[in-house]
């Protein structure tokens, strides 16, 4: 299974990696939306964990781009805004209440859970 | 002579008498002959008409009856019942006809044929009874011939049974038949015989039915030959057949018999018929008789009246003449020769008739004149002595002047005529004068007028002039005289009296000018002033006649003083005027007839309101009441306006939400509006001009500021004061203004109690502050949220990684030469993990105060669903259970529960989490307060478990949730601040003070519902929580 988890604070982008990492997942973790979009090109990851608010090209942007890069790519939304709401545009690819997981997440397995139901 | 003694008249009245006495009795001889012929007339008309009519109705009745009798005749066959009524019915009219019958001529003939009738009748009777017996013989037969023939048909079954020959039965049932025929051919012959068969003798000779009767009987021997029970029938039969021919000889007697009765009927019929006939025969007789007699004594009275009125006539002829010469001329010629005897002066011989009758009476009537006349002229000369000595004597003045083309002088006068004009002597006088008209009069005019008087109307009296006398005093006197015109009209003379009345003038002047001065000064007064006499106004002042609208005073006389007056005012002042001229005048003054006010109405219908005065007066010698009146109609109008103003000016500063107190310079009050009472719970009436210190003390430390504004200082500036009020802190604005107009010195204060519109300002501010709180919270919460994912994933990274079972973590260790239990070892000791966990706590902490900040920023956000709430606090306390910290000492399972749902509550929209996160809230609180009351959640000293006590129940439309704990309470303040925003009684570290506030936000503002706290320090406090149980 392959994970790409894309947020700009590093803090975050590291633990969840080592994480994710300690759980025999592997993850490619990117501080950007354009960062990721690359790693797309050359990897075909089965999950995305996107912070929303990035530098250049937010959450939202990217995951209308990684889909039409990688169809079959599912998406976990990870983000710090309370009020944050599916657009449209996302509810269309396939995205859920369930799949969005606002800061702190209290517990990380419960994130990993969600991780490996989207893969299998 | 003694015929002289009766007298005229007596003498006429008895040749009157005589005359009527002869009249009289040839009327009486008339009378009695006519009353005669009248009684013959009537004695005719009446018994010979009674007897001639009731012959005739006789006559009438008898034809009826012999009709009734001929009709019976031919009815009575077998009709036994109607032979019975109409003969009864027949002699009963017999009887009525002897009864009313006279003639016993008629009476006889009457009583034999009622006899004859009766004869009949019975005889009638007999045929009937012999008329019934055929009949019965007839039926008989019939039912023989019935026996006979079935004793026939009998035989012939007999017969056919037994074999036995039936030729001879055969015959014999044909006999019977032919039997039978002729049995009823007898019959039908015997329906066919009439009346006249029976009564005629010759017609009777033949006898058919007997014939018949006979043949059958014969015919009937064939039967013998038959056995012996027909033989036993057919006598039978034989012997009915003699009855029915028996019968039929009696009838033929009977109806014989009845020829003979009805024969000697019509016999005495005749007779009756006869007599009556001879009955009228003899009336016309005795009528005839009856006229001869009137005849007769119609011719005898004529001839007696005849010979009576000859023997009156002549005695009324010499009668008469006798008369007329010895009693009318003779002493007619006596009278007039005395009358010429009186013509020629003398008196002194009277007429002497010797007569005792009419004429001896006017003989007396002309010697009386006679005597009459000699006594008056002595009479006169009596009375001329006497009026002259009044002539003389008397105190006023008597004149007659005469006026000639020459001049004018007195003829005569009286010695008073005298002293009056200062003469002597009338004499004097007579001669004093030639010019009357300018020596007497001191105006000759005066003269003149009193000529020009006299000659108008030819009388004057009371004519008032002056004149002067001998020594040229002037005196007023009165003139009574009238004017005698001479023939020809130059000459004329004037006589009469005159008086001397100068005093009375002088009276007269006096009063006038007393009147003169009262009218002016009446006139003049300023005042309405009116004078009334019998409730008709006399006089009225020019300022009766303005005030009352007319245009001069002749508007006002003569009107009645009531129509002047107000139908409100006309009862009162109706008894006023009656007693204005009832009471004595002494009581009706003064106080006896107050001054009041009254209506009155004017000329142009305008009503004023007046005040009157009335008193009795004298007016013209005359009772009246002078009325003393004031227009008051202004005065009344500004009262009224007045009054208006002063409740407009209540109703104003009561209208008014602030507190509004006038005072005087001296600080009492003057108003004291609505609000002033209900603040100050002081009423109006008790405040009002008391002191402000006394009634308001409140504001007593205002008293400088109220002092400055009395003493006309500018207005005081508005000032925000907290005062006691009611034992509550109020915070009021007062502000003072000087009341700065004419004549009113003082302050107006005004006092606005701000306290509810200050609180709620701060509810406000609290309000927004919580929404600030709210928008900082959402714009925070992201730059918060974020490093603190990163502190709490990486706490929980380094976690996994020091003390879970991990491969990598093995790995690492192999790699490091490190025993997996010597690190733990280590960290234990070093108490690494506590610290760890201290900081994963921290993190999430400061996440979950972000996330209740976030509460105010989120509206509504949630989903709403229907919660039975009753399971939603159940579920909530569970919850609080399992919410066991040790750290806080609390133990909610110690706590007593007591619920008090109400059952078939519905289902109430709303947020199920968000109504559990409140819920939890108020019971945390709850427990913390409980706990910190008695140091744990046991039992405190005085032995009361904690307890909460949960209500849920419906309040109209709206579902009420009520939590109370018997923790230490609240005071007044605290209740108010508890649901403000970072608000907390309870020790530092102990909670952020956001709980409450955020139910509060929740439950209003998400929930539309309301919040609300109430506590009693030391007992307890209660949250109550209203939801409402639709949604909108």
């Amino acid at each position: 299974m392959q994970v790409l988890i894309i947020d700009d604070e590093a803090s975050i982008r590291n633990s969840m990696s080592e994480f994710f990492d300690d759980f025999g997942i592997a993850v490619t973790a990117v501080s950007s939306a354009e960062a990721a979009l690359d790693a797309l090109q050359a990897i075909s990851f089965d999950v995305a964990v996107v912070d929303i608010r990035l530098p250049g090209i937010d959450g939202d942007a990217l995951i209308v781009k990684a889909h039409d890069i990688r169809p079959t790519l599912r998406f976990i939304i990870h983000t710090g805004s309370v009020e944050y709401r599916l657009s449209d545009a996302l509810r269309a690819i396939g995205l859920r209440k369930e799949h969005i997981f606002i800061k702190p997440v209290a517990d990380l397995s419960a994130l990993v859970a969600a991780v490996q139901g989207l893969a299998s | 002579m003694r015929s002289m003694r009766l007298k005229l008249a007596t003498r006429l009245t008895l040749l009157n008498i005589m005359i009527c006495l002869g009249i009289g009795l040839i009327l009486a001889i008339q009378f009695i002959s006519y009353r005669k012929v009248e009684a013959l007339l009537s004695e005719i008309s009446q018994d010979h008409m009674d007897e001639v009519i009731r012959n005739a109705q006789n006559g009438r009745d008898l034809a009826s009856i012999l009709a009734d009798i001929n009709l019976l005749t031919h009815r009575f066959f077998e009709q036994d019942n109607q032979l019975k009524l109409m003969s009864g019915r027949i002699l009963s009219d017999m009887t009525l006809l002897s009864q009313t019958n006279r003639d016993p001529a008629i009476g006889k003939q009457i009583e034999r044929f009622t006899a004859a009738l009766r004869v009949f009748f019975k005889h009638c009777g007999q045929v009937n009874a012999v008329l019934a017996e055929r009949r019965t013989s007839d039926r008989e037969m019939h039912r023989r011939l019935n026996a006979l023939e079935e004793a026939i048909t009998d035989r012939m079954i007999r017969n056919t049974l037994s074999g036995e020959s039936t030729d001879f039965i055969e015959q014999l049932s044909l006999l019977v038949y032919g039997y039978r025929e002729s049995l009823l051919e007898i019959g039908k012959h015997f329906a066919e015989l009439r009346y006249d068969h029976f009564t005629d003798p010759f017609a009777n000779s033949k006898r058919p039915v007997l014939d018949m009767l006979s043949d059958l009987k014969i015919r009937m021997r064939t039967l013998t030959a038959a056995d012996q029970e027909i033989q036993v029938l057919a006598t039978g039969l034989r012997k009915g057949i003699d009855r029915y021919s028996n019968a039929m000889l009696a009838l033929y007697s009977a109806m014989d018999a009845l020829r003979q009765a009805r024969l000697a009927m019509r016999d005495h019929q005749g007779g009756l018929i006869t007599a009556m006939a001879a009955s009228d025969t003899r009336l016309a007789e005795s009528a005839e008789a009856v006229d001869q007699v009137i005849k007769t004594q119609l011719q005898r009275t004529g001839s007696i009246v005849g010979v009576l009125a000859l023997t009156i006539l002549a005695g009324l002829i010499t009668t008469s003449s006798h008369l007329l010469v010895k009693h009318v001329n003779a002493p007619m010629r006596s009278i007039q020769a005395g009358i010429a005897n009186f013509s020629k002066g003398l008196l002194d011989t009277p007429i002497d008739l010797k007569r005792q009758d009419e004429w001896g009476v006017i003989e007396g009537a002309l010697n009386r004149m006679a005597t009459d006349l000699r006594t008056s002229y002595t009479a006169l000369e009596i009375s001329e002595k006497s009026y002259r000595r009044i002539f003389d004597n008397v105190s006023e003045g008597i004149f007659q002047t005469e006026t000639t083309s020459s001049g004018s002088y007195f003829t005569k006068a009286n010695p008073a005529m005298a002293r009056l004009l200062g003469y002597a002597t009338p004499q004097e006088v007579i001669q004093a004068y030639a010019d009357l008209q300018n020596q007497l009069f001191v105006d000759p005019a005066d003269g003149e007028r009193l000529v020009d008087v006299l000659r108008d109307s030819e009388r004057v009296s009371g004519f008032e002039c002056q004149l002067q006398n001998r020594s040229g005093r002037q005196m007023w006197v009165a003139i009574g005289a009238r004017l005698i015109q001479d023939e020809g009209g130059e000459r004329f003379t004037i006589e009469g009296t005159m008086a001397d009345i100068s005093d009375r003038k002088a009276a007269e002047a006096a009063l006038r000018e007393s009147e003169d001065r009262y009218r002016t000064l009446v006139q003049a007064s300023p005042s309405p002033i009116i004078v009334h006499q019998e409730n008709r106004i006399v006089f009225a002042n020019d300022a009766a006649v303005r005030s009352l609208e007319g245009k001069a005073v002749t508007d006002l006389l003569g009107r009645e003083t009531t129509a002047f007056i107000h139908v409100d005012s006309l009862e009162i002042a109706r008894e006023r005027i009656n007693k204005l001229y009832t009471l004595d005048l002494e009581l009706v003054t003064g106080d006896k007839i107050p001054t009041i006010e009254e209506k009155f109405i004017t000329l142009k219908g305008n009503t004023i309101d007046v005040l009157v005065a009335a008193v009795a007066i004298t007016y013209e010698g005359q009772r009246a009441a002078q009325v003393v009146f004031q227009d008051i109609s202004t005065r009344k109008r500004s009262e009224q306006e007045m009054v208006r103003l002063r409740n407009l000016l209540k109703n104003i500063t009561d209208a008014m939400p602030s507190v509004l107190v006038a005072v005087d310079a001296n600080a009492r009050v003057t108003q004291w509006n609505r609000e002033a009472e209900r603040l100050t719970a002081t009423p109006a009436r008790y405040a009002l001009k008391r002191p402000l210190s006394e009634v308001f003390p409140q504001i007593a430390e205002q008293e400088t500021r109220i002092h400055d504004a009395i003493a006309r200082r500018p207005f005081q500036p508005q000032a925000t004061v907290n005062l006691a009020i009611g034992g509550m802190e109020r915070i009021c604005d007062i502000a003072v203004y000087p009341l700065t107009a004419e004549g009113v010195a003082g302050a107006v204060i005004r006092l606005d109690d701000v306290t509810d519109r200050l609180r709620m300002k701060e509810m406000m501010i609290q309000s927004e502050k919580m929404l600030s709180v709210g928008g900082l919270a959402a714009g925070m919460a992201h730059e918060i949220n974020n490093p603190l994912a990163g502190i709490l994933q990486n706490i929980q990274v380094v976690e996994n990684r020091l003390m879970g079972e991990l491969p990598s973590n093995k790995r690492a260790a192999n790699l490091c030469g490190i025993e997996r239990s010597s690190l733990t070892c280590y960290l234990e000791k070093r108490r690494i993990p506590e610290m760890l966990a201290s900081v994963s706590d921290s993190g999430r902490r400061a996440a979950r105060i972000v996330d209740n900040m976030l509460s105010f920023a989120r509206k509504g956000d949630s989903a709403r669903s229907s919660n039975d709430l009753a399971t939603l606090m159940d579920l909530t306390i569970e919850l609080a259970e399992n919410d066991y910290d040790l750290k806080k000492k609390l133990d909610f399972r110690h706590i007593r529960i007591v619920k008090e749902y109400e059952p078939g509550l519905p289902p109430v929209p709303c947020s199920k989490s968000k109504i559990q996160q409140v819920l939890l809230n108020l019971l945390r609180n709850g427990a913390q307060a409980m706990a910190t009351k008695r140091g744990s959640n046991e039992a405190d000293s005085s032995g009361i478990p904690p307890q909460f006590n949960l209500r849920i129940q419906r309040l109209g439309n709206m579902a009420r949730i009520e939590v109370e704990d018997n923790g230490p309470g609240m005071d007044e303040a605290t209740c108010k601040r508890v649901f403000e925003p970072f608000f907390t009684t309870k020790g530092v570290g102990v909670g952020t003070g956001l709980g409450l506030s955020v139910s509060y936000f929740i439950i209003t503002e998400n929930h539309q519902g309301t919040m609300a706290v109430s506590s009693q320090p030391g007992k307890g406090s209660t949250f109550a929580i209203e939801l409402p149980m639709s949604s909108h």
